[in-house]
């Protein structure tokens, strides 16, 4: 008998000896190594991001001076809520803020809107070449922004949509929506046909199937594309540079520039405030549409 | 009151480099509160068929009643049948109870009223308990309790199922199988159940509608399409282990007797004639396993061959002679244990005897029965 464990051992020990050191180590103690290299890469990632985001915020609420100094502190010495003022009161900042609102909002329905229908319609309906097309229409979208705006200021300047809220948000839809339409094209994919065809059993209309069915378990993706073009609108530069020229139809992001760089001198305040309160929306928009789109998964991902 | 007429259906799909037809003129009608099911290969036709009952396929040519009413182009919202899917498609957004109350919600009624029903519902499918739960947290049977909930609300025309039980294990398939059976006794509508499980058909079915290949070979009851196939599909298709054949003769004929030669067997039976035989025909000689007993003495048997597979499936075994014919199957108790490599001698019960038509596979004869009763062995 006890020959015979101590082949066993023997065994095991052979084994052990002939295997990388990371095989050695036991279950919990693996486990908390990898968790432990798991948030220290967590924690560099997320001060790469978050660094810049909260220098604006702190710089933000700096009188001007201690901004520009040669001996910067980390933690502000003296807080003020002067830059926040002038930039409501004595800036166009918030025509600039309107604008940007009016189009992102303009954006975000035109987009979702029709990325679900057209995923939708590209799904169920047989058309000639569809998969081409779906595939194609992401093509489009590889484009540079700058490559496409100079051929839309031509085309907008003939039509009358120069300095238009219109004007602005079809030329970033243009943009945004052939990969909103992949993505909601691929989100239709996984929803079953055969959920819609219970429901006209049932009694439904093809609407009314798509209304009560498709559409709930195809939330997750269309809020997708609602954050993605939020993200695209909110952020734009190229097309509002150059399709907006009148300094009241400017939105933050060109206004900014256009404001507060003016003259050779830029006015830090100003710049950090205004780029401060551009953050909140975004911030808000993914955060209370996030709610949704974990929820949908949860109802949605069980088939 | 409800009866369906399906007149010469033909469903074609247009494919890469020409059409594909999937059903080829189907005729059937099914009374009132009849069960009747469809059966046949994958591919045969059987779900198109279901499908453009529903209404989710418009059909190429032919016409659908019900009672007199020509549906043939009728959406499948208005047409007020209730279907059940392979996927079950319970409605993963929605609770059980608003799954089960949906058709009503569609209908317009209101909303205590459509959830009291959806509750009865649920009730006769013992899933009270589940109402508030949503279909992801559900196990297989009680997805299919759900779904065969919610087509019990609706009051429909017909009941209609698409292969419902197949992706459950044996032993949900048969609990869900008296379900739905007590579900239609119920109702009492007419129900067609499609379904390439011919167990399933054979036990639930008032008849059974063999498909092949777009049309039907053969439609009749359990009894009909097992002890008097039409041809040699339906003969294969339909019992298990499936149906021997053996090249044979009909040497003499003469009235309901007949001397048919199998090799150097020659079996002297009663047969009922389908069509007129002539001595001498050659024939193709259909025996099921069943019919066949193994006599461990081979001077006992109607033929003699070497045993070379024993499987005890439960009470029975499935046994494979090597006979000078070919292989044959037999059915026998699992408790009659045989030397595998032994010389067997084969009985063949001469009352289940099937003649097929060398050519077009029809079935022309088969031998007489002296008691009706479908006598099959365990």
């Amino acid at each position: 008998m006890s020959t015979e464990s101590d082949d066993v051992e023997s065994t095991i020990m052979d084994y052990r000896g002939s295997i990388p050191l990371w095989r050695q180590v036991s279950y919990p103690r693996r486990r908390l190594i990898r968790r432990s290299l798991l948030y220290v890469g967590i924690s560099i990632i997320t001060l790469v991001i978050l660094l810049p985001v909260l220098w604006i915020i702190m710089s933000a609420f700096r009188p001007v001076g201690d901004v520009i100094t040669r001996n910067p502190s980390l933690i502000p010495t003296s807080i003020t809520v002067d830059n926040f003022v002038a930039l409501f009161t004595g800036s166009r900042f918030p025509i600039y803020l309107r604008n940007t609102v009016i189009v992102t909002m303009g954006v975000v329905v035109l987009v979702t809107t029709f990325a679900t229908l057209g995923g939708y319609g590209l799904t169920r309906i047989d058309i000639p070449f569809k998969r081409v097309f779906a595939r194609g229409v992401l093509f489009t979208y590889m484009f540079p922004p700058v490559l496409l705006a100079i051929p839309m200021y031509i085309l907008w300047s003939e039509i009358g949509m120069i300095n238009t809220h219109v004007g602005l948000i079809l030329a970033i839809s243009a943009r945004v929506l052939p990969f909103a339409l992949w993505l909601m094209w691929k989100f239709f994919l996984n929803v079953p046909y055969s959920l819609e065809e219970s429901a006209q059993v049932a009694g439904a209309t093809r609407f009314q199937a798509f209304k009560d069915v498709a559409l709930p378990i195809a939330k997750p993706g269309i809020i997708s594309v609602a954050i993605l073009s939020f993200a695209f609108a909110w952020g734009d530069y190229t097309m509002a540079l150059i399709l907006m020229t009148d300094l009241d139809m400017f939105v933050i992001t060109t206004g900014i520039e256009a404001s507060f760089y003016s003259g050779g001198q830029i006015r830090w305040g100003m710049v950090l405030s205004g780029s401060a309160v551009a953050l909140v929306p975004p911030l808000l928009f993914v955060y209370f549409l996030q709610k949704y789109y974990i929820h949908g998964m949860s109802a949605g991902g069980a088939p | 009151m409800s009866e369906i007429t399906i007149s010469n259906l033909r469903k074609e799909y247009s494919v890469k480099g020409g059409v594909e037809v999937a059903v080829d003129g189907i005729d059937l009608s099914v009374t009132d509160g009849e069960f009747i099911s469809i059966v046949g290969p994958s591919g045969c036709g059987k779900t198109t068929t279901l499908r453009c009952l529903a209404g989710l396929e418009i059909p190429t040519d032919g016409t659908i009643q019900f009672d007199d009413v020509d549906v043939t182009e009728v959406p499948a919202n208005k047409r007020d049948l209730a279907m059940m899917f392979q996927n079950i498609a319970l409605y993963p957004h929605m609770t059980v109870r608003e799954n089960i109350a949906y058709p009503l919600k569609i209908d317009g009624v209101e909303k205590e009223t459509r959830h009291e029903t959806a509750r009865e519902a649920a009730a006769i499918m013992q899933i009270e308990e589940l109402l508030d739960k949503h279909p992801g947290e559900l196990s297989g049977g009680q997805q299919q309790r759900a779904g065969l909930a919610r087509t019990i609300v609706q009051d429909p025309v017909a009941f209609l199922m698409d292969e419902p039980l197949s992706d459950l294990d044996a032993q949900l398939k048969i609990e869900m199988r008296r379900e739905i059976q007590r579900v239609h006794k119920r109702i009492g509508k007419p129900t067609i159940y499609v379904t390439h499980d011919q167990e399933e058909a054979l036990t639930m079915s008032d008849r059974v509608v063999v498909l092949n290949d777009g049309g039907i070979e053969q439609v009749g009851t359990t009894n009909e399409v097992y002890n008097k196939p039409a041809n040699r599909f339906v003969a294969t298709f339909i019992g298990n282990p499936s149906i021997n054949y053996l090249d044979g003769t009909l040497e003499t004929v003469d009235g309901e007797q007949a001397v048919l030669k199998v090799g150097s067997t020659e079996l002297e039976i009663d047969i009922d004639k389908e069509k007129p035989l002539a001595d001498g025909t050659a024939v193709t000689v259909g025996i099921r396993p069943q019919h066949i007993t193994v006599d461990t003495n081979p001077e006992n048997g109607h033929f003699v061959g070497e045993l070379s597979l024993f499987e005890p499936v439960d009470d029975r075994a499935h046994t494979t002679i090597e006979a000078p014919h070919g292989e044959i199957r037999a059915v026998t108790h699992a408790n009659q244990i045989v030397q595998e490599g032994a010389t067997v001698g084969l009985v063949v019960d001469k009352e289940n005897v099937l003649i097929f038509d060398n050519d077009t596979g029809d079935l022309v004869a088969r031998s007489t029965r002296t008691d009706q009763t479908v006598s099959q062995k365990p």
